[in-house]
């Protein structure tokens, strides 16, 4: 509201400390330096520190002395109002010493990018720490789309980031699924980001490299710790490498465009997520014995690849993880004929240190493939798929069962044949397990008798706690 | 008067000495988190006392604390045992001494007590006087009308 210059009695609640015990009654703030107020100031929003103008005719100004910019409307009302404010703020301000830009705005404001890329342009500059911007679908808090579906292709953004590609130390965009982004690079074949340590990207985003076609890029960014992608790609290079020494959180959801090649120069990863379609995109990870210590992996096949290519794929993907601590797989949209085709999955590597296993709509068969490679397991958490197949052989006990195994959790328990046949085959041959929990899909239509039964089952000593749960 | 112990180690020890003439004795390497101090130091290499001209033993006393034990933890309680007019005397000290972390950590904890607060909040918080003519003040309130949307006497 409009409010007067007359105070009102009370002040706010809480942790406000007014000068309490304190016999000051000086303006001491004022006194400080110009570009002290602006630091204090640039910890507000960009909306509040504007607001400190009718404070005093001293302070008229002093929000100018802002470092940081942070503009952000959730309130979806009326895109002219915001948009004046920017311009001004941008107009009066020194744009070449602001070293944060952060933007988040419903993508309807702007839905051609016209004003973002005048903004964004203003505040290139090299001393530019920090970009973020933010285009969210109306009244969503602000979440990273997952797997969007393209409804048109205006390009959003163009901006040409490489400008301050030394100073740049963390660059997030994320954009709705309606828009598009490209990121110019310029026209080398080797481009760096020295500061770089955070790369966030969401949405439909183009890194080309201006009009010529070469066939191989190296992005260097030798202090990146995060690179996370959704639905991000390259045009205009058939393959990348990305040299990031000291990157240790990868994230890519869903890769679009022409099969391009990424090569991962890093050996630090302790955090892989990968969520995307086999065989369209190769990956590769270059140290073959990363200390990789979370795993990751949901993969889909949308074109119908052959049983033989997709097993390719995957082995060859688990290979670079053999160092896994801790591993999640859920493969269950992958052709769903492989429930038919016993084994694809014999040939994996050996995980030699992994103790925690979640593996999402299996089947019995890979189940087993998967616990005769896993040695030193002591937590397997797993939902399994009852595909009619051929019988189970449940001759080889593997060895994690005899030494290691000390939890196992059933999701989504159906009761079904081959799950019973599993968890009795656990419950019989384990020589350590702890505990083992039934958590009951929600469909499940006889809990009780299947309760009934497993409790049953013979366990091979009696300290194991048997859950369960709906 | 507050005194440090020096270490086994032959780390110099140096004085300094608070505007009200209280003296702390503190290692070298304490010191050097002062830029200020540290200027004096190359300036002049034999000096024994520093003095400190613009701060109150009290608040050097405070400083020199910050900066022995500053780390996350820390420093995310620092700031909520001080009053805003400490904060401010604090902030004071740590720019004219050139101790960046001190001031960053300053900087945060009196923009986190001015934070959704209005403006006539913020006059009380700091005793500043408003000297701008009603028309001038509704001239900013229209020219940054976005910022002022939606702000409530608090």
């Amino acid at each position: 509201m409009q409010s007067s210059s007359s105070s009102s009695g009370s002040c706010g609640g809480g942790n406000d400390q007014v000068a309490s015990g304190s016999k000051s009654q000086d303006d001491m703030i004022s006194n400080l330096p110009d570009f002290v107020i602006g630091h204090i100031l640039s910890f507000l929003s960009t909306k509040e520190a504007v607001l400190t103008s009718v404070l005093s005719t001293r302070w008229k100004y002093m929000w100018t002395f802002l470092t940081k910019l942070d503009f952000r409307d959730y309130t979806n009302n009326n895109f002219n109002s915001f948009s004046n404010f920017v311009t001004r703020v941008l107009f009066h301000l020194n744009t070449a010493t602001i070293q944060e830009f952060i933007l988040e705005i419903p993508h309807y404001y702007d839905p051609y990018g016209y004003y973002t890329n005048q903004w964004i342009s203003a505040v290139l500059s090299m001393r530019l720490k920090k970009i973020k911007v933010f285009f969210f679908l109306r009244g969503n808090e602000p979440k990273i789309p997952s797997c969007p579906q393209l409804v048109s292709k205006n390009n959003i953004l163009s901006c040409p980031l490489f400008e301050c590609h030394e100073s740049l130390e963390e660059l997030e965009f994320m954009i709705s699924s309606l828009a598009s982004c490209i990121i110019k690079l310029p026209s080398s074949s080797f481009v760096s980001f020295s500061s770089l340590t955070v790369l966030s990207l969401a949405g439909i985003i183009t890194f080309t490299s201006s009009n010529e076609i070469f066939q191989e890029l190296t992005l260097n960014f030798p202090l990146l710790r995060e690179y996370k992608a959704v639905s991000c790609g390259f045009s205009g290079v058939k393959s990348i490498t990305i040299e990031a020494p000291l990157l240790e959180l990868v994230f890519i959801l869903g890769m679009e465009f022409e099969q391009v090649i990424t090569r991962f120069s890093a050996s630090r990863i302790t955090n892989f997520s990968y969520y995307c379609d086999t065989v369209s995109h190769t990956i590769f990870l270059d140290h073959q014995n990363i200390p990789s210590s979370k795993i990751f992996l949901v993969l889909f096949d949308s074109e119908d690849h052959s049983v033989e290519e997709i097993s390719i794929f995957i082995r060859k993907l688990l290979r670079f993880f053999i160092n896994a601590e801790y591993l999640e797989l859920d493969l269950a949209n992958c052709w769903p004929g492989f429930a038919w085709v016993a084994n694809y999955l014999a040939d994996i590597p050996v995980f030699r240190m992994l103790g925690y296993l979640k593996l999402k709509r299996v089947t019995s068969n890979t189940l087993l493939d998967f616990l005769l490679k896993t040695p030193c397991l002591k937590t397997l958490v797993l939902q399994m798929v009852d595909y009619d197949e051929e019988s189970q052989n449940f001759a080889i006990v593997p060895d994690c069962f005899l030494s290691t195994l000390k939890v196992v959790k059933f999701d989504k328990y159906f009761g079904g044949e081959r799950e019973f046949s599993f968890s009795k085959f656990v419950m019989e041959n384990t020589k350590v397990l702890e505990r083992i929990s039934f958590s009951f899909h929600e469909s499940c239509s006889e809990v009780e008798k299947a309760k009934e039964k497993l409790s049953l089952v013979k366990i091979s000593f009696s300290t194991v706690i048997m859950e369960f749960s709906t | 008067m507050a005194e440090e112990k020096s270490q086994a180690s032959s780390s110099k020890m140096l004085t300094l000495k608070a505007s009200d003439g209280v003296l702390f004795e503190v290692e070298l390497n304490i010191a050097k988190e002062m830029k200020t101090v540290q200027a004096y130091i190359d300036d002049c290499e034999d000096i024994e006392t520093i003095p400190i001209p613009n701060v109150l033993g009290k608040h050097l006393a405070i400083v020199i604390e910050y900066i022995k034990k500053t780390n996350e933890e820390y420093d995310a309680e620092f700031e909520k045992q001080w009053n805003m007019d400490d904060l401010q005397l604090l902030l004071l000290a740590a720019n004219y001494l050139n101790i960046s972390g001190l001031q960053e950590c300053l900087c945060k904890a009196i923009a986190k007590r001015i934070e959704n607060k209005s403006p006539e909040y913020v006059r009380k918080v700091f005793n500043i006087e408003n000297d701008h003519s009603p028309e001038e003040e509704a001239k900013l309130r229209k020219e940054y009308k976005w910022a002022f949307e939606g702000v409530d006497k608090d």
